[in-house]
């Protein structure tokens, strides 16, 4: 069982049967697709189940090339927890993501620098929310007021209304 | 030809007003600074420029909107080498040799032959559109849906190819491009795929939001790691200018990409991001050592930064001789003359030369003051590199999901963006080409509706695709271009054979 396990989770070959786990949903989902009035032999599903044709081909000729040459002496359970721990400054991004709105892009973007930065090894909190200030109100500075583009607000801390200069300056610039 | 030539120098006697130069000059300084930012890009940094012109008269309007386009061209790149952060489709290829040779502490020579092959190339570009805009908007008319059905499956077999040791893995990544772009609205018809319900996928993923997460996202995680580990190389001095050496190296580079750039700028659809992974392919098959690319070869930033300059030069073709606007951002500036009352199309060239030979002159101008402007900068861009790691990828995550959203307002589309980051340090760990996911989800829709006209027009029968010369020619060029790595190692007696190597 581990050995069949090895074979599709181990390396490059996790990758290629996610890619074909992908791969047979997005060839079955053709089937849901629902061809136009008048579309002739080519419609909508034609050319999804050519890019399926053939990228199961090459899951195929991946899997037949590679063999089992590869996996013996793997601890797969070892690795994959070190791949998570890896993946950590993702995981602080999608805690961004998710306050990015809820707390406004002042305070999420305040919160993620100083964070990601004593994660990356910043000495001290005091040093990590110091460039993380400045980093933030720097990059506002060029989202909402160079380019005026529409950042979020917050809707739990609302930033906006306690400074009202903020608004004032962008007034300012928008004449 | 006298006549053309005396019209050029009009073009230039007006462009060389004090005024003119100001604005060519404000042009292009906001240009590369828009361009650095991820999320703009050169559609979206003129169409940020239109409340400014039109305060302009149509000449100045022109000039600027000519000067900030070449402005994004070079600043999309800057963040490519410097951040593997590409703004635009056509700065992604900078990612690959450019943002290496920064990495290896020459900078400043990436930098630098950017800006001289962007001049170079847009010097064959300007020329190519004087002397050349009529017939070839007359040969680019010739181009019909199998003929560009194979010119995009030349475009992707040559970057796969190319792209990885392994050439499964390269046309796998290649694949997942193609249904990253199938999601969405059907352009032909208006059903929706792969939606799964969801409105905001109507549109399909956001483009941005796969270039980003591929290249930048995934850049941060791999560099978090090693700086976890300590293995992350101490901080380079970084050689700021060129040596001539270089320069002679990439001259053949940029010529070639000038001149396959402006040739491929002309087709309409085509664009200056195929243009510069046509030219990045085209180099590295030309290169002695075609395994050292992607490790900081300057030739791979010479031939795609000339090529791109070159095509968004080449998309003024159709734009001016036909009124089709050959990219988005000939689209928007098609739309700006609309607004400013000029007429593009066939009778432009009679009826209003002073605008049209204003442009040309003002695209010339507008690589000059590039290189006058960003060649005494790049001492200051270089600093960029010497900030800590720890202050410089929270940054480049912070720019990355700030620009996605600013694209659409979705929080939906910094999902992907962060689920593609995840995809592509995977990729990347395990050998997988990153380029081909990019080309893929370019070309996917262009390449499906060919397809799908190329069918009709055959009735299914794909055969009848072989009758047509164009047609023929691409696919040998695919055929040669899927196995010279191959042929190639064959010839050279090299060890590494591509389709063997993964063990």
């Amino acid at each position: 069982m581990s050995k069949v396990l090895a074979f599709f989770m181990v390396g490059d070959r996790f990758l290629v049967t996610i890619f074909s786990i992908l791969l047979s949903v997005y060839g079955l989902e053709t089937l849901n697709i629902h061809q136009a009035a008048g579309e002739g032999m080519v419609h909508s599903a034609s050319f999804p189940r050519v890019i399926t044709g053939f990228g199961l081909l090459l899951v195929v000729l991946f899997f037949i090339q590679r063999g089992t040459k590869d996996l013996e002496g793997l601890d797969i359970k070892a690795k994959i927890a070190e791949e998570m721990v890896d993946l950590m400054p993702l995981w602080l991004a999608v805690v961004y993501v998710a306050c990015f709105e809820y707390l406004g892009f002042l305070t999420a973007t305040f919160l993620y620098v100083t964070v990601t930065m004593k994660y990356l090894g910043q000495k001290t909190w005091q040093g990590s929310a110091g460039f993380g200030f400045g980093l933030t109100v720097t990059l506002f500075s060029v989202f909402y007021y160079g380019l005026l583009g529409e950042l979020p607000r917050g809707e739990l801390i609302k930033l906006h209304e306690w400074l009202p200069f903020l608004e004032d300056i962008r007034s300012a610039i928008t004449g | 030809m006298t006549n053309t030539w005396d019209l050029l120098l009009q073009g230039f006697a007006v462009a060389f007003q004090t005024k003119y130069i100001i604005y060519a000059v404000t042009g292009c300084f906001l240009g590369t600074v828009i361009g650095v930012l991820p999320g703009v890009g050169s559609a979206g940094a003129l169409a940020m420029m239109l409340p400014i012109i039109f305060k302009l008269d149509p000449t100045g309007a022109v000039m600027m909107l000519a000067a900030t386009y070449t402005g994004v061209m070079y600043g999309g790149s800057t963040a490519s080498i410097l951040l593997r952060v590409p703004g635009d489709t056509s700065a992604v290829v900078a990612c690959l040799d450019g943002h290496e040779m920064a990495r290896q502490g020459r900078a400043g020579p990436a930098l630098c032959i950017a800006a001289i092959g962007s001049y170079i190339a847009g010097t064959i570009a300007v020329v190519g559109l004087m002397l050349l805009a009529p017939p070839l908007a007359e040969l680019a008319l010739q181009f019909t849906a199998p003929e560009y059905l194979m010119l995009y499956v030349f475009g992707l077999t040559a970057v796969a190819s190319f792209a990885s040791d392994s050439l499964i893995k390269a046309l796998m990544a290649m694949c997942l491009g193609l249904m990253i772009a199938t999601v969405g609205e059907d352009i032909m018809t208006g059903i929706r795929r792969y939606t799964f319900g969801h409105e905001a996928l109507w549109d399909g993923i956001a483009f941005l939001a796969v270039t980003l997460g591929l290249f930048a996202v995934s850049e941060v995680l791999v560099n978090a790691k090693k700086l976890k580990e300590d293995s992350l190389g101490k901080v380079l001095e970084h050689r700021i200018y060129i040596k001539l050496s270089e320069v002679k190296e990439s001259m053949g580079a940029i010529f070639r990409g000038g001149t396959i750039g402006f040739l491929i700028g002309v087709l309409p659809g085509a664009g200056a991001g195929i243009a510069s992974f046509v030219s990045y392919s085209i180099e590295r098959q030309m290169h002695e050592t075609p395994e050292k690319f992607g490790t900081g070869v300057i030739q791979g930033v010479a031939g795609p930064e000339s090529a791109n300059n070159a095509a968004s030069a080449g998309s003024f073709v159709p734009m001016l001789a036909l009124g089709v606007p050959g990219s988005a951002t000939t689209a928007v500036m098609l739309g700006a003359f609309l607004i400013l009352e000029i007429d593009a199309g066939p009778m432009l060239f009679q009826e209003r030369p002073d605008i049209v030979w204003s442009l040309i002159a003002a695209l010339y101008i507008g690589n000059v003051i590039l290189l006058i402007l960003n060649l005494p900068m790049i001492g200051v861009f270089v600093q960029i590199l010497k900030l800590p790691m720890r202050l410089l990828l929270p940054l480049i995550i912070v720019i990355s999901i700030t620009g996605v959203y600013l694209s659409d307002g979705l929080v939906w589309s910094i999902s992907f963006l962060l689920l593609f980051g995840c995809v592509g340090y995977y990729m990347r760990v395990y050998g997988f080409p990153l380029a081909p996911v990019i080309l893929g989800r370019v070309l996917g829709l262009k390449m499906e509706l060919s397809y799908r006209q190329s069918m009709v027009m055959t009735q299914g029968d794909i055969w009848l695709l072989l009758e047509r010369p164009i047609v023929i020619i691409f696919l040998i060029l695919s055929i040669v271009s899927l196995f010279l790595p191959q042929i190639l190692a064959r010839i050279t007696g090299a060890r590494k054979v591509v389709l063997d190597d993964d063990d």
